[in-house]
């Protein structure tokens, strides 16, 4: 199989499993972390990091990153990508990652990527009413399954809607072209707002706050990780009513300690051996 | 054996907390010099110096003094462009890594 097959099996598969039918996929943050029980997080990092997932393979524990960013077409495609490295255990040992590579499993996750969020087949059911496919119907296409208009023009001509030609034309598309020509500006802003806002990991950072409320971990855990102050931190789970555990230290009375015999005489003998010794040895 | 950097370690959190050395040489109970130089390697970090910067930062004692050995042993994936390193990722989802390890160890279950 090549990777256009394999990731599109892969795809169907993941929706199917899922049962996610042929729908467009909403907050895929969500739908990730409550589908597969991968956490998710949104990062302040640099322009070129556009999405990162971690495994610890002694404990299983899978972490996505994507970056905050203006494009939330692309964060999607990003967060479907790195969905398709773990569906396909692309793992790497940490020190040999070469993170900019294209290599036929990048290529596998992209495939994976653009299929998962517009499936071919609720791509046509979506157009069975459509006479005229055109640049309204691109724009349609990418404001339902909220894809950038490349994917969205490679599926229509995947479906036989478009010819390789139209595709090529409208490969250099963007969605805020197609969002201001055909009247979705606010909706497209909403989704740049939404795209471009820090989201800590929800299950580690559920688990944390009970860290927190057992006391062993501070407010500043929870502020770094969703990267507010602690006193804003402290402030929101106190209003949640959570507050860190005290664990009381019970001190004794030293009156109510027992009577405790020491016999010293056999230290007293001991030093007095000591200084018998001296005594002797400083003789001339 | 490799000398394991604590000040840079340290610097790692303290950035990661969003703190200036000041405020948290202060949230530590460590003076802003002794901090500095602790950063710099002039200096050593005491164990009860590396528990308050623990609490202080958010990370684990183990992350500040290199003992976690998740970074040992994780494997990735990622999607970069112009031959990023993707440091800043790396290191934020190493910290959910070490985090999640430690609340392992100190037996706080998962929530949801």
């Amino acid at each position: 199989m090549n990777a256009e097959s394999e990731g599109r099996v892969a795809a169907e598969r993941f929706r199917q499993e899922h049962r996610l039918g042929q729908q467009p996929l909403g907050d895929l943050v969500t739908l990730i972390e409550q589908s597969t029980g991968i956490d998710v997080a949104v990062l302040d990092v640099g322009p070129d990091e556009h999405g990162l997932t971690m495994r610890d393979p002694r404990r299983g524990a899978v972490f996505i990153g994507v970056a905050r960013t203006r494009h939330p077409m692309r964060q999607r495609s990003s967060l479907a990508h790195e969905l398709g490295h773990v569906v396909f255990a692309d793992w790497a040992d940490n020190t040999a990652c070469d993170w900019s590579a294209r290599s036929p499993t990048e290529s596998r996750a992209d495939v994976f990527a653009r299929h998962l969020l517009l499936p071919l087949e609720g791509l046509t059911d979506f157009l069975a009413e459509t006479r005229a496919v055109n640049l309204a119907t691109l724009s349609a296409v990418v404001q339902r399954f909220l894809v950038s208009p490349q994917i969205a023009a490679i599926a229509l001509e995947q479906a036989g809607l478009i010819d390789a030609a139209t595709k090529g034309e409208w490969m250099s598309v963007t969605a805020p072209q197609l969002a201001a020509r055909f009247g979705w500006s606010d909706k497209y802003q909403a989704l740049q707002v939404d795209a471009d806002r820090r989201r800590a990991p929800r299950r580690l950072l559920a688990r944390a706050i009970q860290g927190y409320a057992d006391g062993v971990v501070s407010a500043q855990t929870i502020a770094t990780l969703r990267g507010i102050t602690p006193d804003v931190a402290a402030t929101e789970l106190r209003d949640a009513g959570v507050f860190p555990a005290r664990h009381p230290v019970s001190w004794a009375d030293p009156g109510e300690l027992p009577e405790v015999q020491v016999d010293l005489s056999a230290l007293d003998d001991a030093l007095h051996a000591i200084d018998e010794h001296r005594e002797t040895a400083s003789e001339p | 054996m490799t000398s394991i950097n604590i000040g840079a370690l340290i610097e790692t959190a303290r950035q990661a907390a969003g703190l200036s050395q000041r405020a948290l040489a202060e949230a530590a109970g460590i003076s802003q010099p002794t901090l500095s130089r602790i950063i710099s390697g002039d200096r050593g970090a005491k164990l009860p110096e590396i528990v308050a910067i623990s609490w202080a930062t958010g990370y684990t004692v183990a992350q500040l003094t290199g003992a976690g050995t998740v970074a040992d042993r994780v494997q990735c994936a990622a999607r970069a462009t112009n031959g990023s390193g993707m440091a800043q990722m790396r290191d934020a989802l190493l910290h959910f890594l070490e985090l999640d390890d430690y609340l392992d160890e100190q037996a706080i279950p998962a929530t949801i």
